[in-house]
């Protein structure tokens, strides 16, 4: 009797589950669960954004900034979530907590809406946050929250969502991030 | 063989129990062995009555009042004012999308010599109040309760009064003070 095969498959079952475990260590509450806070969906941290200290400098969950900007002042972070406003009818739910150590500020930015596809709108929005922050659809559809650094310079954060009305889970890697001197973007 | 057989399979079940038990403990060390206890209440509700209807799901019934404005949410805490020296903070989080409102409220205070103290802040109007049978009760109001997903958590002074899930009792009113 061959008893290797069993053993292997059962390896990668043990295997499975505590990838689970850790996985659920940032779902607080339960996974798909309304009411449930998904912690840590997206952080990291921007040193600068241009030349200055052999930069441009990012790690985390940041992508590489591309050519270098002028300058780290005024700029804006654009946060794209998994919804289009021409496909999907979903609620959500995103908190942005971090230090912007170039604008000596505290970065604490909640936003809420729904992406309604019947009209192709962004409804009952609210944002609250230190820096001047703003919800809206770009030309392709997709929901974007923008985040305006007066310096961007040492800007460390981090993101949870919670799964609210009809929207879905929204969980690490299903954000994007462009950055720009913008206030609009196309993702 | 069979010996082997027999002990591979005592190990497996051994080791399914542990990963078990490790899941719900790293779970319950996360959200109610500390003085921060996550994710003590949860409930998503859809309405209260009138044209938007009557739904919820989560960690409590609704009753319908029909309708769904002006609204007040009551979560009952696990205190009484025959307790002494005793005090709480809670928070809620979340989106009420009737009334187009992030939610961000927080409830503090406690009974001190006979006394209620209480402190309240957030993007709702929010009381605590005792009720008629000496529960300590926090309440918020919306304008409409219409789709609105929360998620509350929890502070306490110590292990022995920590407040966790299943402690809290929630009900709906058209009244700002309700008794359980």
């Amino acid at each position: 009797m061959n008893i290797a095969s069993p053993i292997l498959n059962y390896t990668s079952k043990v295997k499975a589950k505590i990838n689970r475990i850790i996985a659920d260590k940032d779902i607080i509450g339960n996974d798909n669960v309304r009411g449930s806070i998904y912690r840590n969906i997206f952080k990291g941290f921007i040193r600068t954004v241009n030349t200055q200290e052999s930069g441009p400098y990012v790690s985390g969950d940041f992508p590489a900034v591309g050519a270098p900007f002028a300058d780290n002042q005024n700029i804006y972070l654009h946060f794209r979530l998994p919804y289009n406003i021409n496909a999907d009818s979903k609620m959500f739910w995103l908190k942005i907590r971090g230090y912007c150590f170039g604008g000596s500020q505290i970065i604490d930015t909640t936003a809420v809406g729904y992406s309604y596809a019947v009209t192709k709108q962004l409804l009952n929005t609210q944002v609250s946050s230190v820096q001047t922050a703003e919800l809206y659809a770009d030309t392709n559809g997709n929901v974007v929250l923008s985040i305006l650094f007066p310096s961007i310079y040492y800007v460390t954060l981090e993101v949870d969502s919670m799964m609210v009305g009809n929207g879905t889970p929204i969980k690490h890697g299903m954000l994007q991030v462009k950055y720009s001197k913008s206030n609009r973007v196309v993702f | 063989m069979t010996t082997h057989m027999t002990e591979i399979s005592r190990y497996s079940y051994s080791l399914k129990k542990l990963l078990d038990d490790t899941a719900a403990l790293m779970k319950t060390l996360r959200d109610s062995n500390s003085f921060r206890a996550q994710d003590v209440f949860r409930a998503f509700i859809i309405g209260t009555g009138g044209p938007s209807g009557v739904g919820v799901t989560g960690d409590m019934a609704v009753d319908n009042l029909g309708q769904t404005n002006n609204v007040y949410l009551h979560l009952k805490l696990p205190i009484t004012n025959a307790q002494d020296k005793v005090s709480f903070l809670m928070r809620m989080e979340g989106y009420n999308y009737g009334a187009s409102k992030i939610i961000d409220v927080a409830w503090s205070g406690g009974m001190s010599e006979g006394g209620l103290l209480k402190s309240v802040s957030g993007t709702h109007p929010v009381d605590v109040y005792v009720d008629t049978n000496g529960n300590l009760v926090c309440s918020i109001f919306f304008t409409s309760i219409y789709f609105t997903t929360f998620n509350v958590e929890t502070m306490c002074q110590d292990d022995s009064k920590r407040i966790i899930r299943g402690h809290l009792q929630g009900k709906v009113s058209l009244a700002p003070q309700i008794n359980f």
